[in-house]
């Protein structure tokens, strides 16, 4: 964590977007060697993907004339000579090589997805920043997979596949759009922008904080495009039925990337989704008077019993978890727990 | 660069770095790979090694020198200075770092006895390319990614048709007399953009090519 700096910071210095912390911050992270052979190793796959000139003329040409430049060529051919003598382990070895080769492609066509595919996912209650390979930054939410092509993403494609909740930063490309996939039917295409996208149980969302994005969705079986602008909040229900609303602060949707959590006059029962979601702890409430209890503010939890603490001190009511199992009740009814509950025991 | 400037301070993620084994073991091979080749049959190597970074160089080279030439002159330069001097024997870091820092110090140097004071001999333009990635310190790695960003913000700062002139001539390598034909304008005209910019650029580069 002290003074990670990673391709997506990197890549924001090549394109001349970074601030004199950050440069300080990578002069920093320059004094170990092996990160000066990191820098040069970010520098050229960013000169691969973002080229400020390709030469027309074949490398191939170039390299004869290089070579013929001022190599006679005869000297060559006498050092090649010389080697000789170890051709024919050469060619065994290369023999080896070929098969090793073709069991490899054999192997590599078994287990496909597995290695055609690099998965990433966060257990409940953790949230993780990765830096994809075009530099893109995504920020996973609790309980949440992210899966991307191994070979070729950034230079192919650009597509990513996502089940739980996530938030992109996605670097721009010239002419390659980035994909999100979820198995909601819902695909989201950029071109270089910031938004979140929720997509597990029976609900999908897409908040836009910055850019432009464009959905495709199924509804009534058809194939639906819809461009957001920034600030839109667009819902996909269970029945498939979707709507878009405006809303003012998009970036209070993401907050849980910093173990924030935001809530607006939210009810506790729409919080027991949240938790549901993000802990794995399912919410029992003790009556339905309680569960229409609401609460506003932003708190930082970490875990879920800071949460939950922070919540049974400010509406005054009591928490227990037993199996995987919050159960919320009213402060009078139970007066033998104490108001900090009991400590999970998954903590 | 037309993205709006992304104040970086808006985004304050904590970013845990995902160390990709699997993947840089692939590219750690690529590297070693080239070596054995190098070793067993160094003129196959160097042209496996030429294949893939000539491409990537020559790109990373114009956006110093702004001229695809100049840029392609430079790479191929290297390429042969690696290949005479036998330096695949001696580089002890990985080729693409001596590679790339080669071709970043003889473009500098190559902007250096354009644009310099005029006191650099134009004598051996790669004499300042290490072996060692240990010899080189962070701070010129930097200063020649902040000269790469100068350069391109002060092109992009002039104005449109100078800025259309100065990349048919220099970018390009057109003639003087053509562009004023593309254009239709005067040669004289033509002369003046190009004045004009190389003025701009020498002002933006002089705390750089001291």
């Amino acid at each position: 964590m002290e003074n990670s700096v990673d391709k997506h910071i990197l890549f924001e210095s090549f394109s001349g977007r970074s601030t004199p912390l950050r440069k300080q911050q990578i002069e920093d992270w320059l004094r170990d060697p092996e990160n000066i052979e990191r820098y040069y190793e970010w520098l050229d796959e960013w000169e691969r993907t973002n080229p400020q000139f390709v030469p027309e003329t074949e490398t191939a040409t170039v390299l004869s004339r290089v070579m013929g430049h001022e190599e006679p060529v005869g000297q060559l051919t006498t050092d090649r000579r010389k080697g000789r003598g170890i051709s024919r382990l050469l060619r065994s070895r290369l023999i080896a090589a070929a098969i090793a080769t073709v069991a490899l492609i054999t192997a590599t066509y078994a287990l496909k997805n597995i290695l055609l595919y690099r998965s990433m996912s966060t257990a409940y209650g953790e949230t993780r920043s990765v830096v994809l390979p075009d530099g893109s930054l995504v920020s996973m939410n609790a309980n949440t997979t992210v899966r991307y092509s191994r070979f070729g993403f950034g230079k192919t494609n650009r597509d990513v596949f996502l089940s739980g909740e996530a938030d992109f930063t996605v670097t721009h490309s010239g002419s390659r759009p980035f994909t999100v996939n979820t198995d909601k039917d819902l695909k989201v295409l950029v071109l270089g922008t910031r938004f979140t996208v929720y997509a597990r149980g029976e609900k999908a969302t897409v908040v836009l904080r910055e850019g432009k994005v464009q959905l495709q969705y199924q509804e009534e079986k058809k194939e639906q495009r819809l461009e957001l602008q920034p600030g839109d909040l667009f819902t996909a229900n269970k029945d498939r039925s979707t709507n878009v609303r405006h809303i003012a602060n998009p970036e209070n949707l993401s907050a849980w990337k910093d173990h924030e959590f935001l809530f607006d006059a939210t009810s506790l029962s729409e919080l027991a989704g949240m938790i549901k979601d993000n802990f794995g702890l399912s919410v029992h409430f003790d009556s339905q008077a309680l569960s229409n209890r609401s609460i506003s503010g932003s708190f930082h939890a970490d875990t879920a019993t800071e949460l939950l603490d922070v919540i049974a001190q400010l509406l005054n009511i009591h928490y227990t978890i037993r199996e995987g199992t919050v159960y919320f009740t009213e402060a009078l009814d139970e007066p033998r727990l104490g108001t900090s509950g009991a400590k999970a025991p998954n903590e | 660069m037309k993205e709006p400037k992304q104040s970086s301070g808006s985004n304050p993620l904590r970013i845990a770095v995902d160390k990709d084994a699997d993947e840089q073991a692939l590219l750690m091979d690529n590297e070693t790979f080239i070596r054995i080749i190098l070793k067993d049959d160094p003129e196959k190597g160097f042209a496996v090694l030429f294949k893939k970074y000539y491409g990537p160089l020559c790109s990373h080279a114009t956006r110093f020198v702004y001229s695809k030439e100049i840029a392609q002159d430079i790479v191929s330069e290297v390429f042969l200075n690696f290949w005479n001097k036998q330096l695949y024997l001696s580089v002890m870091s990985t080729f693409r770092a001596y590679l790339y820092t080669a071709v970043r110090n003889s473009a500098y140097n190559h902007l250096r006895q354009e644009f310099g004071e005029r006191q650099q001999e134009s004598g051996d333009r790669l004499a300042a390319a290490p072996e060692l990635v240990e010899d080189v310190d962070p701070q010129s790695i930097l200063l020649l990614s902040e000269l790469m960003t100068k350069i391109e913000r002060a092109i992009e700062s002039f104005p449109p048709q100078c800025q259309k002139v100065f990349l048919l001539s220099r970018y390009e390598g057109r003639k003087n007399r053509e562009i004023a034909d593309e254009l239709q304008i005067r040669l004289k005209t033509v002369e003046a953009h190009m004045m004009k910019a190389l003025s701009i650029l020498k002002k933006t580069l002089s705390d750089y090519l001291k």
